[in-house]
């Protein structure tokens, strides 16, 4: 594809703003571009095509333009391309000339996306994903489908995928629910600082338990107990989180969770020795029990060998071990 | 549900087992079902990958085909649980009815309705194994990989697989349903060397989780009518699902079963809680959205299948072996893939499991001891 333009003068008041329907770049750091612009000038002018009444349409350059207006320019150098050009070869020129200058974010990836073909077949959307994003490989269609549904999700899971307090593959999943769940979700994940495998814990046990109690996540994750520990101004975001996933684990596993803590006050109870440690079978499924102890030399040994003695001998390892 | 014409919309028949003299009588069956012979299983599987459900749709499409493997193999326990020793007799695979806790689900790739028509190789391989009296094989089941009574009443099967362990006193035959296809069954010679046995549940599980299937009352009854034609019984308490009040209906189900068979001539009880291959678990909140059973407290067992906490088998466990000592106290009931653990702290003991079986088979089936 090789689309004509020509490159002249055009007075910023003739420039639509207000049409985003090639807008693919997100904030960025304005203050450099106007740094850049009042210094050296427009190196890259704006790509616009004539949309009637003596109005354009940006193509490729919003943040150049808005960046001008704020600089009080009146006349700034643009691109123009035909206006007889097709809207998908505008948006083809779009997405190449914002790939071609900087890597795209994922929302920007997909805002470009959602550009190119939307309601082609397949085949035809991944020669032109291809093309425009300048991919050296065919896109991958779930991959990109994906990203492209980021850009119709709702503004406040956008907003934490953007300050990265919620996952892509986790916003992907909030997509799919019904918007009251989603929003739950993620209000409580922008609130805490997880990880993609804490967050991953957190929805599948919200899920679990609403499913298992016939609730609403909304109504799991805004219950008393989640939001006393949610509001509690004396712990960090760290002893929140940590709390917030004990309290639904103990919620969808009751009885697990009792055993494990009961197993940790019973060995505490025991008066283990600095070093040694004593672990139930895993799951509290298997009989065998581990106790761990660490030495340095035969004497260490030595000393570890009537420590298990004297463990042995304990009244309370033998309650442990007839569970 | 019986596998009948009504409900299958393909049947495929393998080249190989077109001019088989048994074949004819079952197109014969399903005359008026569109009918396709191929080379091999291969279409039959593409067909079914690509349906939105594979799932559902392998339960409409039967392939004829032939059994080019063993058809007596052990059952696969793991070393981690005690096994009963059960040998499984591999008639076909997949089921026609649709229980969400299926193992079959996530079993087969993709999962396929076969069954296995090369009946002289199937006979002939049975003739052998009863003939050697391998001490080993003593109780023989189709129910592992399908339903036992689904291919009645067009396949003829079962009336040869009864007859034919009539006439030893080597081994039992169990069938294992959860159907009541029970009609071709009265008035053959089975010499109570075929155990009919049913999978029972509590009616909520079976209303919820069990999609076309008999209801619990018409499997009992099902149970009583064999019982008067003479036929040995089993049933297994497998998977027991937990549930607020499950113990007072697991409770209840024993005193069902008792108030319509007599003790006497029930071969074993087996019970078995919930357990399965982590992959089942995505498989069943797709196709069974309503179902809760995956939200249990599971955890990892000793042979990677999820299972409930063992606390919580054992307090369901213990509940029915007080439950049987009560109402059936000379009934053989055993645990389906437990540890010793299970077993002390439900009945007291831990068993030689084979051999227990073994004995309650010679017991109520008549099988003589040793080999």
């Amino acid at each position: 594809m090789h689309t004509p333009y020509e490159t002249y003068w055009l007075a910023l008041d003739s420039i639509d703003s207000q049409d985003l329907t090639f807008r693919i770049s997100s904030a960025g750091d304005d203050e450099s571009l106007k740094r850049s612009v009042e210094s050296l000038g427009l190196i890259n002018p704006p790509l616009v095509q004539e949309s009637g009444g003596g109005m354009h349409r940006i193509i490729s350059g919003f943040r150049r333009v808005d960046v001008c207006r704020t600089l009080d320019m009146h006349r700034i150098q643009v691109r123009v391309v035909d206006p007889a050009i097709p809207d998908q070869e505008c948006a083809m020129l779009a997405v190449a000339e914002n790939a071609g200058q900087r890597e795209l974010d994922i929302m920007e990836t997909s805002r470009a996306l959602a550009l190119l073909g939307p309601g082609l077949p397949w085949k035809e959307r991944a020669g032109m994903i291809k093309d425009a994003l300048f991919l050296s490989e065919p896109p991958n269609q779930r991959r990109m489908e994906q990203v492209e549904s980021l850009c119709s999700m709702h503004g406040e899971i956008l907003e934490g995928v953007a300050e990265d307090s919620i996952a892509f593959p986790i916003a992907l999943k909030l997509h799919e629910m019904e918007e009251a769940e989603a929003l739950a979700f993620a209000r409580f994940f922008r609130s805490l600082a997880l990880s993609l495998g804490k967050q991953r814990e957190i929805l599948t046990l919200a899920v679990e338990i609403a499913a298992r109690d016939d609730l609403s996540c909304q109504e799991v994750l805004e219950s008393e107990e989640v939001a006393a520990i949610l509001n509690d101004a004396d712990k960090d975001a760290n002893q929140k989180a940590r709390e917030a996933r004990m309290h639904l684990k103990k919620a969808r596993f009751p009885q697990i969770t009792r055993a494990q803590e009961t197993f940790e006050a019973e060995v505490q109870g025991l008066n283990l020795p600095k070093g040694v440690r004593l672990d139930p079978p895993a799951n509290f499924e298997g009989q065998v029990y581990e106790l761990r102890f660490y030495f340095k030399n035969i004497n260490d040994l030595i000393k570890n060998h009537n420590v298990i003695i004297e463990i042995a001998e304990k009244p309370g390892l033998r309650k442990i071990l007839d569970r | 549900m019986t596998l009948t014409a009504k409900n299958i919309c393909t049947v495929y028949i393998d080249q190989d087992v077109q001019d088989l003299p048994n074949i004819q009588p079952i197109l014969d069956y399903f005359q008026d079902v569109p009918r396709e012979v191929v080379d091999g299983p291969t279409a039959v599987f593409r067909r079914v990958a690509e349906a939105a459900d594979p799932i559902s749709a392998a339960k409409e499409i039967l392939y004829l085909t032939k059994n080019k493997g063993a058809f007596v193999r052990k059952c696969p326990g793991t070393k981690e649980y005690t096994c009963c020793g059960y040998q499984i007799l591999h008639i076909g695979t997949f089921c026609t009815m649709d229980c969400s806790y299926c193992v079959l689900q996530a079993y087969f790739h993709p999962p396929a309705l076969q069954f296995f028509v090369n009946h002289e190789d199937l006979f002939a391989e049975l003739d052998q194994v009863l003939e050697s009296r391998n001490p080993e094989i003593r109780r023989i089941g189709t129910g592992e990989f399908t339903d036992s009574m689904i291919w009645e009443p067009w396949s003829g099967l079962s009336h040869r697989l009864v007859e034919r362990f009539g006439r030893q006193d080597h081994a039992v035959l169990e069938l294992k349903s959860k159907t009541v296809n029970i009609q071709g069954l009265d008035k053959l010679s089975h010499n109570r060397k075929t155990i009919m046995a049913w999978s029972v549940n509590t009616p909520e599980i079976i209303a919820t989780q069990e999609r076309n299937t008999a209801p619990l009352h018409a499997r009992l009854a099902a149970a009583a009518k064999c019982e008067s034609w003479g036929y040995p019984l089993a049933f297994h308490f497998d998977p027991m699902v937990i549930y607020p009040g499950c113990e007072e209906e697991y409770k209840k189900v024993v005193n069902l079963i008792f108030d319509h068979v007599s003790p006497e001539n029930v071969a074993w009880i087996s019970l078995g809680t919930f357990r399965f291959m982590p992959d089942l678990k995505a498989i069943i909140e797709s196709r069974f959205e309503k179902s809760k059973i995956v939200y249990g407290e599971f955890i990892t067992g000793l042979d990677n299948k999820m299972r409930y906490f063992k606390p919580l088998r054992i307090k369901l466990f213990q509940v029915m072996a007080a439950a049987l000592k009560k109402r059936a106290p000379q009934v053989t009931a055993y645990f389906c893939m437990e540890d010793d653990e299970v077993w002390r702290k439900s009945f007291n003991r831990t068993p030689d499991l084979p051999p227990l079986l073994d004995q309650s088979a010679q017991r109520v089936c008549g099988i003589k001891s040793g080999s």
